[in-house]
This record gives structure tokens, C-alpha cells and sequence, in this order.
């Protein structure tokens, strides 16, 4: 391999970028589109679902479990109604997601120690906020629950309770429940896969498609060079992309960086390589610039985006699709970003992951260099 | 070499085609190019039938052939991109289908298809082109010169290669063609769509 001629190869394909404005365009409008719908506009966090409340009994015991309900930061209660019509139109219209009907009796079952009654309507059209939402609601019932009951024992003149058992949780690594701070971190995953396989899979294409292939066969140029000058400058770009989501992690949607900053850009720079290399290898394989684009769509975005555990949590999947993420490699990728940014750690903890990536990247530029022949076919 | 007696000029008839092989100075005794029963197959298409020819050192050969008689693909064969289906055939001393990356630094070879980077300037292909044949320093430089003002592009060496005319283009695609100094040149329709007055510079 000589360096002149990877230079040589390098500098004609930083050229090409700089002359074609569009695709240096994508390189970086696509990472910042991405941050900012991701950040700003997705949050899976589930707070203050609209709630319609109907209460039948209207007396103290029943407002201060509406209160409860009002008071926490998952609930706000907007509107009360008198019947169910004004119940169902209230969820219909999505002016409420949560409906609760407290039965006229609730009072008198509560201070007679029976059983009380409290019904829970949840739209269920939009099935993840309203399974959270249940649970929100179910915890909530069951402190009151107790405390009712705890209440009643010591005014009945028994011995001093306690709560039998007494959970209290700290949430590590993400206290505030940000959705966004996982999310932004998994989103470099998603981002530097789509800019480096998209960009590099038009890159031999093209030139197959403009003629420039034959001509550039035909002289010494060997296949490792020829790669390996075409990679640098959108490893260049790639890096700059990773640079950027830091920066907007940092000072825009401040996710807090808690691990080494060096370990990060280094397994990216792992990632992006391997990255890289699925784009080559599918412009060498496709030989068309449509189809290129179409295939490195279909093969990197989506896998990343689906199954990197980057939003869908893995553990959650199906066995089959749990078995599938294996050999996704963005899923190391995310894995590694979500240790490093949240938790801190370092490689002592995410060696396997580490190590996964590189297998990744290596297997990756081999497989391209393989397949690209100095031939016509 | 012992041939089977195909000549292959007869076959190749219509005028407006042609191919140089132009060889000045080859370290080969008296030959610079020898095909023997050369054959390519497309499936079961024949594209190149069994052609056997040789070319003197210093001679220019042409070939003339109506479209899709198989001047292109033999030429990509002697350039080593192109494997052959049978026969055999020498370039400069080199076997084509076990040395053709030895062939491809000593060839020059200017495709049919346009070969220049047209978002690239007239100077930054040249550049190119030198770089990948590994000329450096002061060779690269007068090299440079040396294409600049063989294709009458001095004047325009800043200039993108696509709002340049046809003629211009061709004559930029020889030099980078022929910038390392080959001893043995392969040129596919060379002229096609230029005026007769450029094709007579040419």
C-alpha cells in the first residue's frame, strides 16, 4: 500500500465533497434534524395525563384521594363531569386520557371498613402512556390504601403499626426519569450509521455509474488504497457529526457526560469505521447509486433505529428478536454510549462490548476490501 | 508465439472506430503487444472471437470494427480489466491474466466512457492522476506542465472540468491518461464526438 496514492485518493474525494454541496448538506443538517426532533419533540416521559374525574360521593374522603391523584406529577385533573356521556366524550375528544369515577358510596365503605370501589377509564389507544399511567394510578391507590387502613387500626385503639414493608427507591443514573438523557446518547448510534453508510454507499457507485471506475482500474491503484482514501474524509465528517451531538448533548439538552470523554470518541471512532465500511461494502456489491442509497436505508437505519435498544428497550423484545439485536452492531454501540455517558463507567464494565465493536468494524472493512474487484464483470 | 492464423484487422471494418496502440519505447525485444487466439464470452454471447495479432514496439495499431465487433473489450483485456475467456496475450512482456496489475503502471489506457472527474478543476484530475501513478516533486510538477499545455488548458487549469467543451476534455483525459510517461498507450475512440478540426489536432 503507498501513502501517495491514498492521499492522492483522499484529497479527489474531499473534493468531491466540498463541490457537492448537498451531500455535505446532509452530512450535517440530517445529525442536527435528528438531535433536535429527537430531544426536543419525543419524550416517553408519561406526566400530567389530562384526567376527567367524575365524583359521585363528594365528600372530604373522596377529595383527598382526588387530591392525591391531582397533586402528583403524573395526574392533572381538568375537568369534572356528571355522567358517563360527558366521560366519553372527554376521552373521544382526547381532551382526557384518564377518566376516574369515584362511586357515591366511597365515603361510607372507607369509614365502615369495607372495601371501597374507584373506577379507572384509560384510553387505550395509545397503549404505553396508558399502561404507565396505570401504574402510576395503582401506586397511588395503594399508599392511600394503606394509609386508610394504618388510620383505622390506631383509631380502633390497637397496637402502633408500621407499613410491613417500606420501599424506598432511588433511581440511579437518570433521577429525574429524563427520557432525554437516554435518548440522545443512543441517538449518536442511530446518526453516525445513517451518515456513514449513506455517504459512503454512493462513493464507488458513483463512479461506477460515471464511467470513472474503468478509467481508475486501469491504473496501479490497488483495492486497499482505494478504500482506505475513500474512507478517511467521511471518517473526517463522521467524527465532526459525533463532535456536534456531543456538543448539543452538552450545552443544548445538557444529558450529563459522567465517563471519559477519550473512551467515547475512541469506541465511536471503532463504530464509524465499521459503519463506514457497511456503506462501502454495499456500494461496491450494488454498482447503482439508487439502489445503494435504498439498501445502506434499509440495512443500517433501520436495524440501529428498531433494535439497538436505542428507544425500544431490549429486554422487552420477543426471544427471537432478543437473539436477532446480537448481531446488530449498533446495539454494542448504544450499550456502550449509555455506560458511558450515564453510569461513567469504563472499559472494566463494557470490554465485551467494546470488543464486539471492533470485531464489528474490522470484519467490516475486510469484507469490503474482499468484495472489491479491480475488474469489469 | 505459435498462433492459429486468425488476422484480426479483417475482421474489424467500419471506419468511424478506432484504436491506437502506440508503443515508443519498450524494454520488449521486437514486440510490444502479442494476442494469441484471444476469446471473450459474454454467457453465451462472443463478444471477442479467437483474435491473434501482434504489435511491433513503435508501431501504432488500429482497430476498425462496426459497433459491438469487440475492439473495446479486447482493449479492456490488454489493460488487465477485462479477464479473458481463452487464449492468451502479452503487454510489454507481461502475461494479461496472471501480471495485469504489473500491465496497469506501464499502460496508458483513455476509455470510451468519459473518464474525467467533472466536478473536479482540469488541474486537480491531473493532480490526481499523478498521484496515483506516484509521481512526486519535481517530475510531478513539469508533468503537470507538460499535460497543461498539451491539451491547450494553461490558461484554464482552474477551471471545472464540466463547463469545458468536448474537445478540450478529450485532450485533458489523454494527458491524465498518459501523465506517468507509459511506454504503451490504449486508446478507445479517442475522437468520437469532437469536430474534425479537434480530432485533427488530436
Amino acid at each position: 500500500m503507498k501513502f501517495r496514492r491514498v492521499r492522492a485518493v483522499a484529497r479527489k474525494e474531499f473534493l468531491h465533497i466540498i463541490r457537492d454541496l448537498r451531500s455535505l448538506g446532509m452530512a450535517i443538517a440530517i445529525p442536527m434534524l435528528m438531535l433536535i426532533l429527537f430531544g426536543f419533540a419525543l419524550s416517553v416521559d408519561v406526566n400530567n395525563v389530562p384526567t376527567v374525574v367524575w365524583d359521585q360521593s363528594g365528600t372530604e374522603a373522596s377529595r383527598e384521594l382526588l387530591s392525591r391523584f391531582d397533586g402528583s406529577p403524573y395526574f392533572s385533573i381538568l375537568s369534572q363531569a356528571q355522567d358517563y356521556t360527558a366521560l366519553e366524550r372527554a376521552i373521544d375528544t382526547r381532551q382526557a386520557l384518564v377518566a376516574l369515577v369515584v362511586p357515591s358510596d366511597f365515603a361510607e365503605r372507607i369509614r365502615s371498613g369495607r372495601q371501597a370501589m374507584l373506577q379507572m377509564i384509560v384510553d387505550g389507544s395509545d397503549s404505553n402512556t396508558a399502561l404507565i399511567a396505570l401504574g402510576y394510578a395503582e401506586a397511588i391507590c395503594r399508599a392511600y390504601g394503606a394509609e386508610v387502613a394504618i388510620d383505622a387500626l390506631r383509631r380502633s385503639g390497637g397496637p402502633s403499626v408500621r407499613v410491613p414493608l417500606d420501599v424506598r427507591s432511588r433511581l440511579w443514573f437518570n433521577a429525574d426519569m429524563e427520557s432525554r438523557h437516554y435518548i440522545i446518547p443512543g441517538l449518536i448510534a442511530v446518526i453516525m450509521m445513517i451518515i456513514a453508510a449513506l455517504l459512503t454507499s454512493l462513493t464507488v457507485t458513483r463512479e461506477w455509474e460515471r464511467g470513472t471506475m474503468e478509467q481508475l482500474i486501469s491504473t496501479p491503484v490497488q483495492g486497499t488504497e482505494l478504500i482506505l482514501g475513500k474512507l478517511i474524509p467521511y471518517f473526517v465528517i463522521g467524527m465532526l457529526d459525533v463532535l456536534l451531538a456531543l456538543l448539543m448533548g452538552e450545552f443544548v439538552f445538557r444529558v450529563p457526560l459522567r465517563g471519559n470523554v477519550g473512551l467515547l470518541l475512541t469506541m465511536s471512532a471503532i463504530f464509524m469505521v465499521g459503519a463506514l465500511s457497511i456503506g462501502m461494502f454495499i456500494s461496491i456489491v450494488t454498482k447503482s447509486q439508487l439502489l445503494a442509497s435504498q439498501v445502506a436505508m434499509t440495512t443500517t437505519f433501520l436495524p440501529a433505529f428498531l433494535l439497538s435498544g436505542f428507544m425500544v428497550p431490549i429486554a422487552n423484545m420477543p426471544l427471537v428478536i432478543r437473539a436477532i439485536t446480537y448481531l446488530v452492531p449498533a446495539r454494542y454501540f448504544v450499550s456502550l454510549l449509555h455506560g458511558i455517558y450515564l453510569k461513567g463507567v469504563g472499559l472494566e464494565v463494557l470490554a465485551v462490548e467494546a470488543l464486539f465493536l471492533t470485531v464489528f468494524g474490522a470484519a467490516m472493512v475486510l469484507v469490503a476490501y474482499w468484495k472489491f474487484q479491480k475488474r469489469l464483470t | 508465439m505459435p498462433c492459429g492464423g486468425h488476422v484480426m484487422v479483417a475482421r474489424f471494418l467500419s471506419a468511424n472506430d478506432f484504436l491506437f496502440s502506440k508503443s515508443a519505447m519498450v524494454d520488449t525485444p521486437e514486440n510490444a503487444v502479442v494476442v494469441c487466439d484471444l476469446e471473450k464470452r459474454f454467457g453465451a454471447f462472443v463478444a471477442v472471437n479467437r483474435v491473434s495479432f501482434s504489435v511491433r514496439r513503435g508501431e501504432i495499431f488500429g482497430f476498425l470494427g462496426p459497433n459491438g465487433a469487440g475492439k473495446s473489450t479486447t482493449i479492456r483485456m490488454l489493460c488487465g480489466i477485462l479477464r479473458p475467456t481463452s487464449g492468451s496475450g502479452m503487454v510489454g512482456g507481461l502475461d494479461i491474466r496472471t501480471q495485469s496489475e504489473e500491465i496497469k503502471a506501464r499502460i496508458g489506457y483513455m476509455s470510451q466512457k468519459f473518464s474525467l472527474y467533472q466536478d473536479l478543476t482540469v488541474e486537480e484530475n491531473i493532480d490526481f492522476y499523478s498521484g496515483i501513478y506516484r509521481l512526486s516533486g519535481e517530475e510531478r510538477r513539469k508533468r503537470k506542465e507538460w499535460v497543461l499545455g498539451m491539451a491547450g488548458l494553461s490558461e484554464h487549469r482552474k477551471r471545472l472540468t464540466s463547463v469545458l467543451s468536448g474537445g478540450w476534455k478529450q485532450r485533458l483525459a489523454l494527458g491524465c491518461a498518459i501523465v506517468h510517461q507509459p511506454p504503451i498507450v490504449f486508446l478507445d475512440e479517442p475522437t468520437s464526438g469532437v469536430d474534425p478540426l479537434s480530432r485533427r489536432r488530436f
